[in-house]
């Protein structure tokens, strides 16, 4: 371990006109990084920008078409990740790259196991792991399997295998997105403490979320379509200008809010219970209503039950028990189809995998679920043909007239879905759903994963339905969105709501109380 | 007397076992290789021609037949590991090409052969390869559990990206697993010709290279699970036939020729009924793309 204040300052890491081309985009445009000794620096960008890439390069995952790698003012070459790890610099990928089958030690020593001869030493793996623990104060259950580890605990594991390893510059991808509130809290003062120890010389932070940036960072690098925007100091730096910055036009935060009348009550849902695949409850008696005109704000801790309890509402999983009431009739039996045709519109939480087929075209996309009704339907040359043949000119014109309406961007609306950027095929997935103008729309995390300008755009169009008299139920892990945007809010926690607020009046605070299952 | 009876019983062990085995640790790398029944064809062909060409020794003939079976790890390893093609595409294709291959082979080449040799020494009136098949599941327990290259094949069958980000060779482990395997399963063919039945026929295999792969699912990739469905399956099968050849069991003789295939359906409906989390590896059938 180093001392840490008299280095600090200093250069330890410098990338200089890098770039890097996939076909058909240039993710890096000659970027230039530098990393100084003590700070956390945050890579700030919308989907896309090229941040990841930048890093993925400095691990040794991908190789650069052109530029250099200087550690310590030396030239590196990194040409794998054991090129990188042996230079003292680690990653935590986005996408955990823990393997849950294995246990909390064996994630941790994999690749660098102790070991005598072929035999590995547990023992001695396990009790070099501890002394790491109780150096960085960081606690996990070494013999846990990590399928059974939270998503924070998870963290921690990555974290302390970084660190096992002897990694002196860490490089976090968006290590926030599935954590709780007080998670992330613990885990930002956790990287905080380590670079003022100087346990760990520099992180730097990749990002897309403002709020992180200006909680963690000393300085932040803002990445637009590949190239450098700006670099800054983050005292000196507000979020509007860091969002200006990234976004390359204002962004408008608050989205505003017309006052409604809510209306007479759409949806019912009394004692409803869902079981997990393992016959463990997921749902446990979980009661709740919306009513037209008001968004109701589903908050928790991503796993606390939210998945099945939208997922039982738009009738793609089973109840075991309880009652959903649509517009006074009884649902709980009926089929996800015959749900739709009664007024449900369903926002999946992942798009790509649940919401489209990748694969067909963006109009055979548009027009699932409608296709075998007039106007797209002509019977043709058989006397018994009851419209069996879809009439392509006027689902074509719809197509295009929905993705206009709706701001779709694409060159040609016979592209595979597939092919569309995130904030794209959210927008195709709404304009699905809304031109069928259903009573109750169901949205389940719309806005995870797109950049803030198309947060922006799908949270209008959400505030346009409530407007419109339409009752919208909204799950989401990020509080500032549920706070924006819902008129109540329901906590879930291990399959239960613990409370339903107003949302005038609560605080971050309380909320997050309530999804770690305190009382409100 | 009882002794003989279970001796008999258990020396048909080694077929299903060391099946069973080749197709876990290609499984447990995260390679599929359904050519089971096909490959072990195949390697009862070689051993019964490496015996009657290379000088009437059983122990060399099992070898050859472990050994030239490698080819067809090979084959799937740079199909499906290296080049990324559909494992279970590659592996009907394996099957056929291996099975049509030993069939072809032996009306070519080979004269009728009767094995007369036996393999020795025999330890309890049970054959040195009945103790070869126990050593190699305890032999691989031990390396799966306690060895760097065990949690490398774990990691790799489990989640490769990460496996290869802390330096582990995902493309070797998997090529060796497979290939290995590959060789257990011809050596198990091998040994059902040479040893049980004394000689080739064709389809001498009958099913129990399925059987074979239904019992890794059945074991839920673990080895003591794999070990235990192979010997109760062992079991099984040599009870019904003792049983029927005594008279005790009367059912027709056309019920032993689907024997295996009715264990089949059986240990897969039972793998499923008995819960979905199966302990399967999570990246079992997955091809691995470097970027």
């Amino acid at each position: 371990m180093k001392s840490p204040s008299a280095e600090n300052g200093r250069t330890i890491l410098e990338m200089r006109n890098i770039s890097k081309r996939f076909p058909g985009v240039i993710a890096n445009d000659r970027v230039s990084f530098t990393l100084r000794a003590g700070e956390i620096h945050c890579i700030l960008g919308e989907n896309g920008a090229g941040k990841t890439t930048l890093m993925n390069i400095l691990f040794g995952l991908y190789a650069k078409d052109g530029g250099d790698i200087l550690v310590d003012g030396r030239r590196a070459s990194i040409e794998s990740p054991r090129d990188a790890l042996a230079l003292g610099i680690g990653m935590i990928h986005q996408a955990s790259t823990l393997i849950p089958g294995l246990s909390v030690l064996e994630n941790i020593v994999l690749g660098s196991e102790p070991s005598r001869g072929p035999f590995l030493e547990k023992r001695r793996s396990e009790k070099e792991v501890h002394q790491l623990m109780n150096l960085f104060s960081l606690e996990v259950n070494l013999r846990a399997r990590v399928e059974e580890l939270s998503m924070g605990e998870r963290q921690k594991v990555e974290v302390l295998r970084a660190l096992y390893r002897g990694t002196r510059i860490l490089i976090m991808d968006e290590p926030t997105s599935v954590l709780t509130p007080q998670e992330k809290e613990a885990l930002m003062k956790t990287l905080k403490e380590m670079t003022a120890r100087g346990d760990i010389s520099s992180i730097v932070f990749i990002t897309h979320k403002l709020p992180d940036v200006i909680a963690v960072s000393d300085r932040v690098t803002i990445l637009r379509k590949g190239k450098v925007v700006d670099v800054l100091d983050t005292n000196d730096s507000t979020m509007r200008q860091l969002a200006h910055k990234m976004v390359g036009r204002d962004v408008v935060f608050e989205v505003e809010r017309g006052v409604t009348e809510a209306g007479e009550t759409l949806l019912e849902v009394k004692n409803l219970h869902v079981l997990n695949d393992d016959e463990t409850p997921a749902l446990d008696g979980v009661s709740l209503s919306v009513r037209r005109g008001e968004i109701l704000g589903i908050a928790g801790v991503s796993g606390n039950g939210q998945k099945e309890l939208v997922e039982a509402i738009v009738g793609l999983q089973r109840a075991t028990a309880g009652r959903i009431h649509l517009k006074g009739k009884d649902i709980t039996q009926w089929s996800p189809g015959k749900r739709r045709a009664l007024g449900i519109g369903y926002i999946p939480e992942d798009g790509l995998a649940e919401g489209l087929l990748p694969d067909l075209s963006i109009v055979e996309n548009l027009v699932l679920g409608v296709h075998s009704q007039p106007p797209f339907t002509h019977s043709w040359v058989l006397p018994f043909d009851k419209g069996w043949f879809i009439h392509q000119c006027s689902v074509n014109e719809y197509a295009r007239r929905l993705v206009a309406e709706y701001e779709v961007d694409t060159p040609d609306i016979d592209l595979p879905a597939g092919r569309l950027s995130g904030g794209n095929i959210q927008r195709l997935i709404l304009a699905r759903e809304l031109s069928r103008s259903p009573d109750l729309l169901v949205a389940d995390k719309p806005t995870s994963g797109l950049d803030v300008g198309s947060q922006e755009r799908v949270r209008r169009r959400l505030m346009k339905e409530r407007e419109a008299g339409k009752a919208i139920m909204l799950v989401s892990e990020d509080l500032d969105e549920i706070i924006m945007m819902s008129d109540r809010i329901a906590v879930m926690y291990e399959g239960m709501i613990v409370g339903v607020v107003p949302t005038k009046g609560v605080s971050k605070e309380t909320l997050g109380v309530m999804m770690a299952g305190g009382a409100s | 007397m009882m002794w003989d009876a279970i001796s008999s019983i258990l020396s048909f062990f080694p077929v299903i076992g060391l099946a069973a085995l080749g197709g876990f640790t290609s499984q447990k790398s995260g390679v599929w290789n359904i050519a089971i029944e096909g490959i072990m064809t195949y390697g009862a062909f070689a051993g019964v021609f490496a015996y009657h060409y290379f000088g009437n020794s059983i122990g060399i003939a099992l070898l050859f037949g472990f050994l030239s079976s490698l080819i067809f790890g090979v084959l799937l390893s740079l199909l499906c590991v290296h080049q990324g093609l559909d494992q279970i595409v590659v592996g009907f294709g394996l099957w056929f090409l291996s099975e049509g291959l030993a069939g072809f082979l032996y009306l070519a080449v080979l004269p009728s052969v009767t094995v007369t040799e036996t393999l020795d020494p025999k330890i309890l009136s049970l054959d040195p390869l009945f103790y070869v098949t126990i050593a190699s599941f305890t032999i691989l327990y031990v390396i799966l559990k306690h060895t760097k290259q065990g949690l490398a094949i774990r990691s790799v069958g489990e989640n490769p990206r990460a496996a290869d980000t802390v330096g582990i060779n995902v493309y070797r482990t998997r090529w060796i697993c497979t290939t290995v395997g590959a060789g257990l399963m011809g050596l198990a063919g091998s040994y059902l010709a040479l040893v049980i039945l004394q000689g080739f026929t064709y389809n001498l295999v009958a099913g129990y290279g399925w059987a074979a792969f239904a019992l890794v699912l059945f074991g839920r990739w673990t080895v003591p699970g794999t070990l235990l469905s192979s010997l109760v399956f062992t079991l099984l099968i040599g009870l019904q036939t003792r049983l029927q050849v005594a008279g005790i069991l009367v059912v027709p003789s056309e019920f032993m020729v689907v024997t295996p295939h009715i264990a089949v359906v059986v240990a897969l409906a039972l793998a499923g009924a008995l819960g979905k989390k199966s302990g399967m590896p999570a990246a079992l059938g997955r091809f691995y793309q470097k970027e």
